[in-house]
């Protein structure tokens, strides 16, 4: 009934790729998102507690509370060692779980409809939040570290093992995010993701060999801390700080960091797409 | 089927008739757009890479041609179609098609969206042709917003399909997204960002430069006079003040396809008519607008066509005027004096030889009388006639049909969901205190 017919410009018709996103385009929507982003934390600084607060109060608690009673009264500097690397694990992990009620609470914002009504790729606006909090793991890692040297512990390697540990740490942490970004896209409320994230957090941490050895431990506890990634990371870091074999563990965490990524990144990019 | 009579009449359709095609044309045939405007990168020079429209638009007897009030510049031809099962069946449905002018910006066809149970959209088909303004005009819950969100891509259509400038809603979101602003019916903007910082994100994210980014940010502000809040975080923003940051971060890359959705709900008037310039500037640039509206008022302001929904259904199309002409013109309320009865008032207009408006009735509920009329010599009329007979006027004032009278009129039925009425003050002109 209508007469009208609609003909794309010549220029825009055909080419299935025209529409994609440049690097460079995608570069500069990641700025302008990590910018707001960043500035959302200025306009709200009670966000950056945890980022904070978090190092300094473990440090204290596991050094002085557990230290003792782990490595023997009086050794507690021996512990700073040992937990210090392993808390850096920890960190990624706490930090990466807030980004999925960040991402839950974005949501019930107007402006996530905004962003899926322009010209970018929508998981700049993913890769925006993921770079901030990568921003708040290194102020973290940063006080932790501050802890750790303030109560004693020494870098029995050098600058660039430390630097490495760090690093490794940050990017097991980033594959961590897309884990709970999935989540926090899934479930209905930021609350309820808090929940699950705890309930799958606690054993992990735990279950691990973050803060006390797993020799230990009994045989099936340890054979699950065995392939715990977290235990990897640990391992990994507090070689790569205190010396010793660090090839398998690293390995190990680079793999798992992928493979969580090549998973769940996906999932996530899909899961925001789909989200009506 | 009464309805169907009517349209019958008017338009010369038999009952039932197929497709009728009627050119009628009243102005010269404009050109027809040789492609559609795209966003542009180019904001530096203020210039915007357009053919075909954005040169004609330049010159402001072309602009001031596309204002709402300047009618009959399209030329018309008549659908009549018998209606599609369903509320359509009952109700009948005519439609009066402009189809010059220009390509369809917008066109729907065969539109379904269900949630559960909920027809949302049941089979929506609607052109917007460039470069002009579709109203589409329902009550709560018709369709409109799910119409808005099909389009802007952000919700996948059960059936039929949707092309805006050129694009596929299914098949090419992404070309399709940089041709498009949207105003969604709940702002969305970030709270925690101020004014300008908001705007300048949606300029970056356009890929402005950073100084063009700037730049246009400023310039929106100060249109939409935010200039003085810019600084303060949108959450601190009243309503009005969030719905026209809003307005302007989805005008901050010049859309060729800008999406209303509901644009002045809820606002004050002076906020309103703000908007409404601001919209009109926009169409003046040569953009194409789909604004939905609860209110027949901001539709003739506004709207060269327009297109009535209901329960996800088209129920009437055609161009404003050609609407308003079956619907009526306007309804003038009276207030009588203390001391004099509505019902009396309402008598002495009904028997009266005054030319039209027999339809006189009282509201003794709200203690007035309510005159149909066309025209405004029946207006004067109906006042030299109360004050001869000695009748005091307290209250006098027009306004245009309601939502609901527009329904009545178009399918004989009220609309499905009751309606909030505007505010009064908002839509009648009134002449408070007329001498009598
Ligand atoms: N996400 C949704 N889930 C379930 N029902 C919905 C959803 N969105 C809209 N609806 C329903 O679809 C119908 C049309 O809604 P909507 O498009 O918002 O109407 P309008 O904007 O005209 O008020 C309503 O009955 C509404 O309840
Ligand atoms: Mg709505």
């Amino acid at each position: 009934m209508s007469t009208a017919t609609i003909t794309p410009p010549a220029a825009v018709r055909g080419a299935r790729s025209e529409g994609r996103i440049g690097l460079r385009a995608n570069l500069r929507h990641i700025s302008a998102l990590v910018r707001r982003n960043a500035l959302q934390i200025k306009q709200d600084p009670e966000s950056m507690f945890d980022a904070l607060l978090m190092p300094i109060i473990f440090t204290l608690l596991f050094v002085y509370v557990f230290g003792g009673a782990i490595s023997g009264k009086g050794h507690q500097a021996a512990y700073v060692n040992y937990v210090v690397p392993g808390l850096m694990a920890m960190m990624g992990m706490n930090i990466a779980q807030a980004v999925g009620t960040g991402i839950n609470d974005d949501f019930k914002k107007g402006v996530m409809d905004r962003f899926r009504t322009m010209p970018i790729a929508r998981s700049s606006v993913l890769i925006a939040k993921i770079v901030v909090e990568i921003g708040r793991m290194l102020v973290a890692t940063a006080i932790l570290l501050g802890m750790g040297f303030a109560l004693g512990m020494t870098v029995h390697t050098d600058v660039l093992h430390l630097l490495a540990a760090v690093v490794l740490s940050l990017v097991f942490g980033a594959s961590l995010m897309w884990i709970f970004i999935l989540l926090g896209l899934t479930m209905k409320t930021a609350q309820s993701v808090q929940g699950v994230a705890m309930l799958v957090l606690m054993p992990l941490q735990f279950g691990s060999s973050i803060f006390a050895p797993t020799t230990t431990m009994p045989g099936w506890l340890q054979s699950f801390t065995d392939v715990n990634p977290l235990s990897n990371l640990a391992d990994a870091s507090r070689a790569l700080v205190n010396g010793g074999a660090v090839a398998h563990s690293v390995w190990m965490t680079l793999a798992w960091a992928i493979g969580i990524t090549a998973v769940t990144a996906p999932l996530a990019v899909m899961r925001f797409r789909k989200k009506a | 089927m009464a309805s169907t009579d009517t349209f019958t009449d008017i338009r010369g359709c038999p009952s039932g008739a197929r497709p009728l095609h009627r050119p009628r044309r009243r102005v010269p045939r404009e050109p027809p757009a040789s492609s559609f405007p795209t966003r542009s990168g180019d904001f530096g020079t203020g210039a915007r890479t357009r053919t075909g429209t954005g040169a004609r638009l330049r010159n402001p007897a072309e602009r001031a041609r596309r204002q709402w009030a300047v009618s009959g510049w399209a030329g018309l031809s008549v659908v009549c179609r018998p209606g599609v099962g369903g509320m359509a069946q009952s109700r009948g449905m005519t439609s009066i098609k402009a189809t010059s002018g220009g390509e369809s910006a917008v066109r729907v066809r065969g539109l379904v969206k269900h949630y559960g149970s909920t027809k949302a959209l049941d089979g929506v088909d609607l052109d917007v042709r460039q470069g002009t303004v579709l109203g589409v005009l329902g009550p709560n819950g018709a369709g409109k917003t799910t119409l808005v969100r099909v389009l802007s891509t952000l919700v996948q259509p059960d059936a039929g399909t949707a092309m805006v400038a050129g694009y596929d809603v299914l098949t090419q979101p992404r070309q399709l997204r940089r041709v498009i602003g949207l105003t969604g019916q709940y702002a969305s903007v970030d709270e925690k960002l101020s004014g300008r910082e908001n705007l300048y994100m949606i300029g970056r994210l356009l890929d402005l430069s950073r100084k063009d980014a700037r730049r246009r940010a400023e310039e929106m502000l100060e249109r939409f006079s935010l200039t003085e809040a810019a600084k303060r975080p949108a959450a601190q923003y009243s309503g009005g003040m969030r719905r026209r940051l809003d307005l302007a971060a989805s005008m901050v890359g010049h859309p060729a396809v800008l999406y209303l959705d509901e644009p002045t709900t809820g606002l004050d008037p002076r906020t309103r008519n703000e908007v409404w310039r601001e919209v009109r500037r926009m169409v003046g640039d040569g953009s194409t607008v789909l604004l939905t509206t609860q209110y027949m008022e901001e539709a003739e302001q506004l709207a060269d066509e327009l297109t009535v929904v209901d329960r996800g259904r088209v129920i009437a199309e055609g161009r404003v005027d050609e609407l308003k002409a079956r619907i009526g013109g306007r309804t003038l309320r009276i207030r009588p004096t203390d001391g004099h009865r509505p019902a009396e008032m309402a008598e002495a207009l009904a028997a009266s030889p005054v030319t039209g408006v027999g339809g006189a009735t009282a509201d003794v509920e709200d203690g007035t009388v309510t005159v149909p009329i066309v025209d405004d010599d029946q207006l004067t009329a109906v006042v030299r006639l109360l004050a001869e007979r000695g009748f005091g006027i307290a209250e006098i004032g027009t306004s245009l049909p309601s939502l609901d009278e527009v329904f009545l009129a178009v399918t004989g039925q009220k609309a499905s969901v009751p309606q909030d009425p505007r505010p009064a003050a908002d839509n009648s002109d009134d002449l408070e205190g007329a001498a009598v």
